[in-house]
């Protein structure tokens, strides 16, 4: 036994009374400051949801030859979603869509800035690594009850757990890239009297698109990979119909949700790698 | 082998901690050797001759209610005892196959088909009723207070207002029970009956964590909030709350309401819900004498009621909840034991 010089009660109680201290002041002002946020997500939803679903598809297979160029890889994409449609998971799948889509505009904000910095300028990469790792591995429900606490059940909660979860490989990918951009190119840019912003974007960011946007890609995966988290802390959409399956022993019910979380997957990998390809025949 | 050597608790907590491989049998055999000299005279002997396996289900009273029994089987009957985490259909399938020897609190209602159907194999046995578990709709007492005219669930639709829900604001919120819970159903039929589609959402939190967290919140900010609990639980046991009235309890309109095709769901109340002991039948013929005493634990809803509450103020371990127990309720758990047992748990507290 390791002997015990601090007990672990006197450690835990602490942050118990700070968290409820926490929820009883601040939780109505942060809730307030967060509204629009929570009605961006309504809105996705509602939009998503209440669009035809004809054009749901028309739209992801223009997105889908804007990527690729190729009419069949357009077909197969809208077949796909077509796919979820017939066996019943359609509203779901609307649902969860919403929500990623969201997250992952949110990651993808956050995360291309915060790899430009991490690229440039060492400390914040010294900071930020560790947090990274924390976002990486911490189990999402450690954070989540105090999450929920202070925000309530839903969308918002299910917001954030997904950003913290998705965000670490655009950041890390970013970071990379920029620093992969070989030293003589930057300093041939430099040379030609290139300023600091103009080496970013004119040399840098374009040269490290590749791997910029598999990161993107990652953080999809990633934002897709909490989707049953996201519906234990109250959201509907494909994570609750596995969640529903599991806890009723409907081995069938979770397995269908399941084929239809992978069948996002599929749809958002495909076209995010098509953009990137693109991106990587264009530059190189 | 040598697991049928040990006699004492000691030797056998020697042997488990420490049975890796086989190959250290021998070792073993001739370590367990010394405890069995230096026992003590009045020490029981267990009538395992391996720890007993208990069900983990995760939720505080079962939590407490296992270490309760830990204690005195460990005490009282000389016997070492592991906890296997699990849920409760997961638990009730083991127990079936006898990799569990018993869940200490199967609550009945929620488990009826399964627990029908494990029942039949005869692999299992029902030995004794813990308390009456109760579900109901709830709300704070605060909100009793602010909005006297809602006395029972069939009002709710006038209040609606009071209730908003964050993400429909032109709705209220009822929080039901966690995905895929039995209890899911019944509020959704209950929902339907009421009439209340149009003015609640049916709100699902997810799972049992993410459903109290979001209750304590609400209860700590003093919001209004109208939701589906059981008890006996920290959460009913700790907080002040008033029930909503629904109509008379009448078995053929619940059994409707558990239906999730229920094509005219009637409102009626909740059911008592029994909650009982289930032991794996070979359990019951390799160890009669705790068998005998599992079967005889019962604890009043009143006192259960106190010892949740006193889990969640004090945040206290299932342990030393169930020490708490132990020590403030004699009178309780002595009758479920013969007098020589009693002392002997009484001189390990």
């Amino acid at each position: 036994m390791f002997p015990e010089l601090i007990s672990a009660r006197d450690l835990q109680r602490p942050i118990d009374a700070f968290v409820n201290g926490l929820v009883t002041q601040y939780s109505d002002v942060l809730r307030s400051l967060t509204q629009p946020l929570l009605d961006l997500l309504i809105w996705a939803d509602d939009l998503l949801r209440h669009s035809p679903w004809w054009a749901i598809i028309a739209v992801v297979m223009a997105v889908a030859w804007l990527g690729s160029r190729r009419w069949r890889f357009s077909l197969a994409m809208g077949g796909l979603l077509a796919l979820l449609g017939a066996i019943g998971l359609w509203e779901a799948s609307m649902q969860t869509l919403s929500l990623m889509l969201v997250a992952v505009a949110f990651s993808v904000m956050l995360g291309i800035p915060v790899g430009i910095a991490m690229a440039s300028v060492r400390w914040i990469r010294a900071v930020m690594l560790p947090i990274l790792d924390v976002m990486q591995t911490m189990p999402s429900f450690v954070y989540l009850i105090p999450v929920v606490m202070l925000f309530n059940l839903g969308k918002l909660a299910a917001l954030f757990a997904t950003v913290i979860y998705a965000v670490p490989p655009v950041i890390r990918l970013t970071d990379l890239g920029i620093r992969l951009v070989d030293a003589e190119v930057l300093e041939a840019s430099r040379a030609f009297g290139a300023s600091r912003s103009r080496q970013l974007f004119g040399v840098q960011l374009p040269l490290a698109l590749p791997n910029i946007m598999a990161g993107i890609n990652q953080t999809t995966m990633m934002a897709l990979a909490m989707v049953v988290i996201a519906s234990m802390i109250g959201v509907r959409g494909l994570g609750y119909e596995v969640l529903q399956g599991i806890n009723r022993l409907q081995v069938g019910r979770g397995l269908l949700a399941g084929t239809g979380i992978v069948i996002l997957a599929i749809i958002f990998d495909r076209i995010t790698q098509q953009f990137g390809h693109r991106q990587h025949t264009r530059g190189g | 082998m040598s697991i049928s050597l040990p006699r004492s608790p000691r030797a056998a907590s020697i042997l488990s901690r420490s049975l890796l491989s086989a190959a250290f049998s021998a070792t073993l055999a001739a370590l367990s050797l010394v405890p069995v000299a230096a026992q003590a005279a009045g020490a029981p002997e267990c009538e395992l001759h391996r720890p007993m396996r208990f069900g983990g289900m995760n939720w505080e009273s079962n939590l407490m209610l296992v270490e309760i029994e830990r204690f005195i089987v460990k005490h009282g009957y000389g016997c070492d005892s592991e906890v296997l985490p699990t849920d409760t259909l997961l638990a009730l399938a083991s127990l079936e196959r006898g990799d569990l020897d018993i869940n200490s609190e199967l609550w009945l209602n929620s488990t009826l088909e399964p627990w029908n159907k494990a029942k039949a194999t005869g692999k299992v046995k029902r030995i004794g009723d813990i308390f009456m578990g109760q579900e109901a709709w709830y709300i704070p007492k605060y909100t009793a207070e602010r909005l006297p005219g809602l006395k029972k669930a069939s009002d709710l639709p006038k209040y609606w207002k009071d209730f908003k829900d964050p993400e429909e604001p032109s709705k209220g919120r009822f929080y039901t029970c966690p995905a895929g819970w039995a209890c899911e159903v019944i509020n959704g039929n209950l929902y339907k009956a009421l009439g209340l589609e149009k003015t609640y959402t049916l709100f699902s939190p997810g799972t049992g964590a993410t459903q109290k967290a979001a209750l304590m919140s609400a209860y700590q900010r003093k919001q209004n909030i109208v939701f589906y609990y059981w008890s006996p639980t920290p959460l009913v046991g700790a907080l002040d709350l008033v029930k909503l009235e629904l109509p008379p309890y009448d078995p053929v309109k619940q059994k409707c309401l558990t239906d999730s095709d229920c094509a005219n769901p009637q409102a009626t109340d909740f059911p008592e819900n029994p909650v009982f002991t289930a032991v794996n039948t070979k359990f019951t013929e390799q160890a009669p004498k705790l068998t005998a005493f599992l079967s005889k634990v019962k604890i009043p809803l009143t006192v259960e009621n106190e010892a949740m509450a006193y889990m969640e103020k004090n945040q206290a371990e299932p342990k030393d909840t169930a020490l708490w127990f132990l020590k403030h309720h004699q009178d309780i758990w002595t009758q479920w034991l013969p007098a020589d047992v009693t002392q002997r748990v009484k001189a390990a507290l």
